[in-house]
């Protein structure tokens, strides 16, 4: 049970990455990404995760 | 800088390494708990290395307690500005602690199936393909919210936030009904060839950690 959660948890990077650039709670101002350079990340890291996804999905 | 992973209980903390295996602390002030790293350098990138560093601290710390995961890369000056934070929100923080207590983040994104459309042929015929996908994406929503929203005790959806995803969906989720959740929504998956979809969690509440109703 434990195993397949975090099995699934570690598939999960493109939700990863939605859930951390985009919630959790906002208490400074200082945050490294401004707003607008958000979309930007997440399309890169998107073909990042993409290309990870392509490899892993050749190997099972 | 300080580096903040998350707003906590009093008294949780955390054996886990955080970005670039620097040690985690506890900053108790106001009756909360900033799970923190001092001494990280300016920029934090989000990377998926540094991405995983901070959510395996978060949810370590949801392990022992209620969690209200910081926006990734929340940094502040030092630990005078993070008190005086901790000070100043918190009764809004304990609220909101009290909100995600004892619950949890389920994740459903579809996709649309993998078969190939064929491409369309013009301008018109495009846009019309654009209005049937957003149409179909509502309606899946909907259904989604149907099915779901029962079992959760809030949600967040997004209808076509990328192309390649008609929808995508938060619940929170009382701990004692996640595997009903999970029963449900994989009989949903097993059910729908208009749409595949994909579980995830349980995560910390990071979609639900700012209250849209106050």
């Amino acid at each position: 049970m434990t195993s397949a959660v975090v099995a699934q948890r570690e598939v999960a990077l493109v939700d990863l990455v939605d859930r951390l650039l985009g919630g959790g709670v906002v208490i400074t101002g200082d945050i490294t990404l401004a707003v607008a350079d958000v979309d930007l990340v997440q399309v890169s890291l998107r073909a990042l995760i993409a290309s990870i996804d392509t490899v892993a999905g050749e190997a099972s | 800088m300080i580096y903040l992973y998350a707003i906590c209980e009093p008294g949780i903390g955390v054996d886990a390494h955080g970005l670039d295996g620097v040690p985690v602390e506890a900053v108790e002030e106001g009756g909360l708990t900033a799970l923190v790293s001092s001494r990280v350098p300016g920029g934090v990138a989000p990377t998926p290395d540094a991405l995983a560093a901070h959510d395996r601290v978060v949810a370590a710390a949801m392990e022992s307690g209620a969690v209200l995961p910081a926006r990734f890369g929340t940094r502040v000056r030092d630990e005078v500005e993070l008190r005086a934070i901790l000070r100043t929100r918190a009764s809004d923080l304990a609220r909101g602690l009290r909100r995600v207590g004892g619950r949890v983040e389920l994740g459903v994104r579809a996709l649309w199936p993998k078969r190939a459309e064929p491409a369309p042929a013009g301008g018109r015929e495009f846009m019309l393909a654009k209005a049937r996908a957003r149409a179909k994406a509502r309606a899946l929503a909907g259904d989604l919210h149907e099915a779901l929203a029962g079992l959760a005790v809030d949600e967040r959806s997004s209808v076509l936030p990328r192309p390649d995803t008609p929808v995508s969906a938060a619940y929170l989720v009382e701990r004692s009904r996640v595997r009903a959740f999970e029963r449900r929504a994989a009989a949903l998956r097993t059910s729908r060839d208009d749409a595949e979809l994909v579980l995830t969690g349980p995560w910390p509440p990071y979609s639900f950690s700012e209250d849209r109703d106050e």
